[in-house]
């Protein structure tokens, strides 16, 4: 369903579609939120919140000025930025313990093992990325942005953000190749 | 290694919790629904507005005060 149809169902009071805002966008904030490299926990904690205060401020929301999503995962990079400088000043570092395992119908053990050792390797090769890097690279992966949008939520230049997408890939396969030799 | 890198951040790192609109939209079920924050325009036109109808009172006052003022007089 189109997000602005939503939006706008939700202004003549239809409380109840937000559900669809948040089961559309849940998906890709998480996915958003673990490549940032936060726990589990925090990334449910954040997302909730992100939710929340779109929901606050959603008559801020300007469909001219950006796309839903543009508006949406800056409120959540911005909290999520928030969170690792209170995070690394009071120098808690992300467990693997928090990583969920995913189990797949028809997986062998193995291959989970597999998988989840693999998803721990790129989670510490993440959190060895400068976090305006990683943010980056943690947008540019969500289908819908596209450079443009990404340098918006980022607050620089659609050049600066090829440079830093780049660069955090380039480091990030320095450090995977460096974790398996 | 470029494709590999590829899946592996697209696939994502952490999981949705079943609950977790649930979660979310019982506390949007507590929070009032959301009101429009009033701008500099806004706030302007509201300004503009108080004056408009000070001017207005006034105004009407004096014509008062004009009339009585002249049958007074006679």
């Amino acid at each position: 369903m189109d997000i602005n149809a939503i939006l706008k169902r939700i202004k003549n009071g239809d409380r109840s579609a937000f559900t669809l805002v948040v089961q559309q966008f849940q998906q890709p904030l998480f996915g958003y939120l673990g490549r940032m490299g936060l726990t589990q926990s925090l990334a449910e904690d954040i997302a909730q919140e992100t939710f929340l205060r779109a929901w606050k401020r959603l008559d801020d929301y300007d469909p001219t000025r950006a796309e839903f999503s543009t508006w949406l995962f800056t409120i959540a990079r911005n909290l999520a930025l928030h969170e690792l400088e209170r995070a690394s000043s009071k120098r808690e570092v992300a467990s693997d313990e928090s990583l969920p395992n995913f189990v797949c119908d028809g997986m062998q053990p193995a291959d989970v093992l597999n998988q989840n050792q693999q998803r721990q390797r790129l989670r510490a090769a993440l959190y060895a990325l400068p976090v305006t890097d990683r943010s980056a690279l943690a947008l540019a992966y969500f289908q819908e942005l596209d450079l443009a949008a990404v340098a918006r939520i980022e607050g620089c230049s659609t050049g600066a953000i090829k440079v830093r997408l780049h660069r955090a890939k380039q480091r990030l396969r320095q450090l995977l190749e460096k974790h398996d030799e | 290694m470029n494709k590999d890198l590829d899946n592996l951040l697209t696939s994502g790192l952490l999981q949705v919790p079943d609950d977790f609109t649930e979660r979310v939209m019982r506390e949007i079920n507590r929070l009032p629904q959301p009101a429009p924050r009033q701008t500099w325009r806004d706030r302007l036109q509201s300004l503009a507005m108080i004056g408009a109808v000070t001017v207005g009172i006034i105004e009407l006052f004096s014509f008062i005060f004009g009339i009585w003022t002249a049958t007074v007089a006679y």
